[in-house]
């Protein structure tokens, strides 16, 4: 199976130095999008503006994916 | 494939005897039953399904290796309910003649023995094994935490909180069966098992691994988690006391 690198900002940026192996892109894909409400249920609340990203490298270190999930807060007059 | 233990490969009663005289005081006879245990023992290999949900079967006693209980849904995803440790039952032994209450799959090669030895009555008037009895009841309760633990887990800690209590319960299950070398013990987890365990994928769990490293609260590679602060992370994972005795 190939291995997938996914670095996460949260806040802060975790690279990741030990990578995952899964199936294929697709397989790698999923997991990007779907850790990315993981997280954020972790980490919220904190603060009104939040936004959670995760890059996919392949295993050469190339970037092939990125997904981007943010919080916005407003006080409504 | 199955295979029978037989002559000088005996596995070891140790975890056994150590786990079920951590529950309950055993009488010289009562630690007798336990050390032939061995005897009737078989090797299975990793992924043998041990213990089917719903049916009747007699009740076994992991001797080696790790298995786990688990849940798998349609689609295939699975959630496993707890590990199950060297000297744990498989199957109920309070409750011997009920459908198993989940199934249990080997997650290491495993021996296994017949645990009916520990039912019989102590005399011929059919008085039950008094140390053996309390020790089960014990089994009984201890099972029932360690399954709470994993339902505050599940329901209410964030990802990294999660992680260090599992640690921290794997880390006391271990140590009453001396299975722990210094601040170190082997585990035979895989990034996989323990998204599974902690209701998590795989990346999250990858993502939290680095994090309880980077914060050096402990380490997990090659197969062995190397505890740092053991204070901090029972601060951390809210930890109320040792589950093991």
């Amino acid at each position: 199976m190939p291995k997938f690198f996914f670095d996460i900002i949260d806040g802060d940026l975790i690279v990741d130095d030990v990578g995952t192996d899964l199936p294929d892109f697709s397989a790698a894909k999923n997991q990007a999008v779907s850790v990315l409400p993981d997280i954020a249920r972790d980490e919220l609340p904190g603060g009104d503006e939040r936004v959670f990203q995760v890059t996919i490298r392949d295993e050469g270190g190339k970037p092939v994916f990125k997904a981007t999930m943010s919080l916005c807060c407003r006080l409504l007059d | 494939m199955i295979r029978t233990v037989v002559g000088t490969d005996l596995p070891s009663p140790n975890a056994t005897i150590l786990r079920m005289g951590g529950l309950a005081p055993l009488s010289s006879c009562e630690a007798d039953i336990l050390r032939d245990l061995p005897r009737q023992a078989r090797i299975h290999p990793a992924q043998t399904e041990l213990c089917r949900e719903q049916q009747v079967q007699p009740p076994l006693v992991l001797l080696s290796g790790w298995a786990c209980c688990q849940r798998i849904l349609g689609d295939g995803r699975r959630q496993i309910l707890r590990f199950v440790l060297p000297g744990d039952a498989i199957g109920s032994l309070a409750q011997p003649v009920l459908p198993a209450s989940s199934t249990t799959v080997a997650l290491t090669q495993v021996v296994v023995a017949d645990a009916r030895p520990l039912l019989r009555p102590s005399d011929a008037a059919g008085a039950p094994w008094a140390g053996l009895t309390k020790a089960i009841a014990m089994m009984s309760h201890v099972d029932e935490i360690i399954l709470r633990d994993q339902v505050v887990r599940l329901g209410r800690q964030t990802a990294y909180e999660r992680l260090i209590h599992l640690i921290l319960e794997l880390h006391g299950r271990l140590q009453a069966i001396d299975m722990i070398d210094g601040n170190s013990f082997s585990v035979p987890l895989t990034q996989d098992i323990l998204a599974d365990a902690l209701g998590l994928s795989v990346v999250h769990i990858n993502r939290t691994l680095q994090q309880v490293r980077r914060d050096r609260l402990l380490d997990m590679r090659g197969g062995r988690i190397t505890i740092h602060q053991m204070d901090a992370m029972r601060r951390v994972a809210d930890w109320v006391g040792s589950i093991a005795a």
